[in-house]
C-alpha cells in the first residue's frame, strides 16, 4: 500500500433546489483518523531482543477521545542464560493517540501482571509472581512491503519479579527502550476509515443548516457513528462555508469544517478532528 | 609431509569458514535481523565485544563512522524498507553520538516527511547540547507541523534537565494551536519536579482557555507524571472542562483511591455527558465497592450516563472477590448488558457494553459475551466478543 499524504477525497455534491448533500471522506492514505479497534495478535521486540507476543483486543467506545482500552495476553520469551524470559503476564492497557499533521503518535501505559502463579523465567530468575509496568510514545508508520502497519518507538520500563514467599528478587528499570511492533491477523483493525454524510440546506439569506453523520471504520461495520448538526454560510459567489458540532455533548470534540462550492469541496479548506486527531484536507 | 599437508588444510578451512561467518554476519546485521543483533541490549554479556562509544560521541575510528554512514545511506535509497533505514539511522546515532550529527543531518532536508522525523528522532538518541540545539531549530511556528512536533516529542525524551526549561521556553514563543498542544503535551511527560512551578501558575492563570487546561489535567493523569493531589481539586472547579479534565486524568490513575469523593460528584454534576466521565473516573479507583456502583445505575436515567455506570460497576466487581456482588451484576446487569451490545444501533455503545462485561471477569459475564458473538450480525464485534470471553478467566482457578 502507497501511502501519500496528497489528498484523496471522494466527494459527492447532488444539489436539489436549496438542499445539497455532502459526502466526504478519508482513510489511511487521505485524512486518516486512527481509531484502534479490534482484535488480533502483535510480535514486538524490545530492544531488538526481548520477544513480546501479544494477543488483544483494542476497543474504542468513545472517538470523541483518542483513548482505547485494550486487553490481552503477553507472552514475553528471550533465549539468553543471563537474562532470559520466558513468562505469560495478563494486562490492562490504555491508549491514547494523536496526530500533528502526518504525524500520528500512540502514548500508552501498559500494566501487566504474571498470569500464573506457576514459575516462570523474568529476566534471568525463575518467579512466582511480578508485574510490568510500561509506558511510552511510538509512531505510527506505513509497512511498505507488506501493505500494513506498524508501530515503533521508545519505552520505558519497570519490571518486578517475585519468589514464592512473596520476596522482590527481580527489579530492573529502564528508559529509551526501542521497540518496534508488527501487527498480524488483524483484519478487524480498522485504522484510518471514515465517512461523513451531510444534508446541507440554506435561506434566501444565505444561512445553511443541516444534519448529518460520521462514521468510523468500515461503513458495513463502523467502530463508532456521530451524529452531527450543522450551522454555516452560503456566500453570494456561492461557497458554502459550514461547520458541525456533535449533537452529543459526550461528542463535543467530534466535527468538520468544509468549504464547497455545488460542485466540489474546495481542496485543502477543509478538516475533520475525532479521536484526538485533526486532519485538513 | 602429509601432516603437513593436513594443517595446512585444516587452517586453509578455518579461515574460509571464518572468512563466511564475517561476511554472513556482516549480511546478516545489514539486513537488521534486531532478533539476534546483541548491540540492541547494552547489557547483553556480548554486547561488551561492539565497540560503542560513551554519550556525546568519543572517538570512534573515522572509517567506522563512515562505512556506517555509507550503509545508511545505501539504506535510505530503499523506499520499500524504511523501518530498517530508520533503525539503523537511530543505531548509529546512539553509537556514535555527537560524531553522527554532522552526517546525518543531510537527511533532515529530505522531501520525505517520515524520513525528516525518524532523523530528529536518531538526533535526540544522542543526548547532547548540540542535539537539542538542533531540535530547538524545528519547534517553530512555520515548520511543517509533522517536523516541528517531531523535534518537540523526540527533545521530551532526553535526559537533561534543561530541557524542561527550553521546551516551556518554545512554548511562550509559538503561537499555532497545534504545536502549542504538543508542547503542553509533551511538557506533561517531562519529570514532575521540573515542571510543577510551571504547572501551578498555568493552571491557575486567568489568560488560559479552559479547554486548554482540561486537556492538560488530563494529560498530567495520563502519563502519571504528577501526583495525584494536584488533580483531585480540579473534580470541584467551577469550570467543567477542567472538571472533566480531572475526571478523565483519575479514569486513568487505577492506583488510588477518590472513589467517595467521586460518588459524591454525581449529585453536582445534572449534565449527563459529565456524568459520564464521573463514572469512568469512580470505576478506576480502588476504594469504589460494587453496592455503590450497583445504587448508582439504578438512579441514572440518561441510557449513556447509565451504561458507562454499568461499566465502572463491571470495573468494581472485576476487583471484588465477593461471591454475591459477581451474584448481582450477573443477574441486575449482565441482561440489560446484552440488550445494549446487541441492539443499540450505536457501535460505540455496543463496545462500552463489551468493555463492561469483560472488566468485571464473571462467569456469567464470559457467556454473554459467548451469547453476543454468537447472535450480533457485526463480524467485528462477535470477534471483539469472543476473544474478550476467551480473556476471562474462571475465577476459581485464579
Amino acid at each position: 500500500m502507497k501511502f501519500k499524504f496528497s489528498l484523496l477525497l471522494v466527494f459527492l455534491l447532488t444539489v436539489s433546489g436549496y438542499s445539497l448533500e455532502v459526502t466526504v471522506e478519508g482513510d489511511s492514505s487521505s485524512a486518516p483518523i486512527y481509531t484502534l479497534d479490534g482484535t488480533g495478535t502483535s510480535d514486538m521486540y524490545v530492544d531488538g531482543t526481548v520477544h513480546v507476543h501479544q494477543s488483544f483486543t483494542y476497543s474504542m467506545a468513545n472517538v470523541n477521545s483518542g483513548v482505547v482500552n485494550s486487553t490481552g495476553s503477553y507472552d514475553i520469551t528471550y533465549n539468553d542464560p543471563y537474562y532470559g524470559w520466558d513468562c505469560s503476564f495478563s494486562g490492562n492497557s490504555s491508549y491514547a493517540i494523536k496526530a500533528y499533521g502526518n504525524l500520528a503518535v500512540v502514548s500508552f501505559n501498559h500494566k501487566l501482571n504474571k498470569a500464573d502463579s506457576g514459575l516462570s523465567l523474568i529476566r534471568g530468575v525463575w518467579c512466582n509472581g511480578g508485574y510490568i509496568t510500561s509506558r511510552g510514545n511510538s509512531y505510527v508508520m506505513p509497512d511498505y512491503t507488506n501493505g500494513g502497519f506498524y508501530l515503533y518507538g521508545y519505552m520505558s520500563v519497570s519490571v518486578n519479579g517475585k519468589n514464592n514467599s512473596g520476596r522482590v528478587v527481580v527489579r530492573y528499570n529502564r528508559n529509551w527502550l526501542w521497540f518496534s511492533q508488527t501487527f498480524g491477523l488483524n483484519d478487524s483493525l480498522d485504522w484510518a476509515k471514515w465517512l461523513g454524510e451531510f444534508n446541507l440546506s440554506s435561506n434566501s439569506k444565505g444561512v445553511v443548516t443541516g444534519t448529518g453523520d460520521i462514521t468510523f471504520g468500515d461503513t458495513s461495520d463502523p467502530v463508532d457513528t456521530v451524529e452531527q448538526s450543522v450551522k454555516g454560510t452560503l456566500s453570494k459567489a456561492g461557497v458554502y462555508s459550514w461547520a458541525t458540532t456533535s449533537v452529543s455533548k459526550a461528542d463535543r470534540k467530534v466535527k468538520v469544517t468544509i468549504k464547497n462550492t455545488a460542485s466540489e469541496v474546495i481542496d485543502g479548506k477543509n478538516t475533520i478532528t475525532a479521536a484526538a486527531q485533526s486532519r485538513k484536507f | 609431509m602429509k601432516y603437513q599437508w593436513w594443517c595446512f588444510g585444516a587452517l586453509g578451512c578455518l579461515l574460509l569458514l571464518g572468512g563466511i561467518w564475517g561476511v554472513g554476519g556482516a549480511l546478516k546485521e545489514h539486513k537488521g535481523n534486531e532478533k539476534d543483533d546483541v548491540r540492541c541490549n547494552p547489557e547483553h554479556p556480548l554486547t561488551r565485544m561492539v565497540k560503542t562509544p560513551a554519550k556525546g560521541g568519543a572517538s570512534n575510528n573515522e572509517s567506522d563512522l563512515e562505512s556506517r554512514f555509507q550503509i545508511i545511506r545505501n539504506l535510505s535509497q530503499d523506499k520499500k524498507n524504511k523501518i530498517h533505514f530508520f533503525q539503523e539511522l537511530e543505531r548509529f546515532c546512539k553509537d556514535f553520538g555527537l560524531e553522527s550529527l554532522s552526517l546525518v543531518k543531510i537527511f533532515l532536508s529530505d522531501p520525505q516527511w517520515d524520513v525528516r522525523c525518524a532523523t530528529l528522532r536518531a538526533i535526540a538518541l544522542t543526548d547532547t547540547l548540540e542535539a537539542r540545539q538542533i531540535l530547538n531549530g524545528f519547534i517553530s511556528d512555520g515548520v511543517p507541523i509533522e517536523d516541528a512536533a517531531q523535534a518537540a516529542i523526540a527533545m521530551g525524551g532526553m535526559s537533561s534537565p534543561e530541557v524542561t526549561q527550553e521546551l516551556l521556553q518554545k512554548l511562550n514563543g509559538v503561537t499555532g494551536k497545534e504545536l502549542r498542544g504538543c508542547l503542553l503535551d509533551t511538557l506533561t511527560e517531562r519529570p514532575y519536579e521540573q515542571t510543577s512551578g510551571f504547572f501551578a501558575g498555568y493552571l491557575a492563570s486567568q489568560d488560559v482557555p479552559d479547554e486548554e487546561k482540561g486537556e492538560v489535567i488530563s494529560g498530567l493523569g495520563f502519563h502519571q507524571t504528577a501526583p495525584v493531589e494536584l488533580i483531585v481539586p480540579f473534580i470541584s472547579n467551577a469550570n467543567e472542562e477542567i472538571r472533566m479534565g480531572a475526571y478523565q486524568a483519575l479514569a486513568a490513575r487505577s492506583d488510588t483511591t477518590y472513589g467517595q469523593m467521586l460518588m459524591a460528584r454525581l449529585q453536582a454534576e445534572q449534565d449527563p455527558a459529565v456524568r459520564q466521565k464521573v463514572y469512568e473516573a469512580a470505576g478506576a479507583q480502588q476504594d469504589t465497592l460494587p453496592y455503590q456502583m450497583s445504587a448508582a445505575v439504578s438512579q441514572e436515567s440518561d441510557p449513556f450516563a447509565k451504561l458507562r455506570a454499568e461499566r465502572a460497576w463491571g470495573m468494581t466487581v472485576g476487583r471484588s472477590q465477593n461471591s454475591e456482588d459477581q451474584r448481582a451484576f450477573g443477574v441486575q446487569a449482565v441482561p440489560a448488558l446484552v440488550q445494549e451490545a446487541l441492539n443499540n444501533p450505536d457501535p460505540g455503545e455496543q463496545r462500552a457494553a463489551l468493555q463492561a462485561l469483560a472488566f468485571s471477569r464473571t462467569d456469567a459475564a464470559r457467556s454473554a459475551l459467548v451469547k453476543i458473538s454468537q447472535e450480533t450480525t457485526s463480524p467485528r464485534l462477535s470477534k471483539l466478543a469472543s476473544d474478550l470471553a476467551t480473556q476471562i478467566t474462571p475465577r476459581s482457578k485464579n
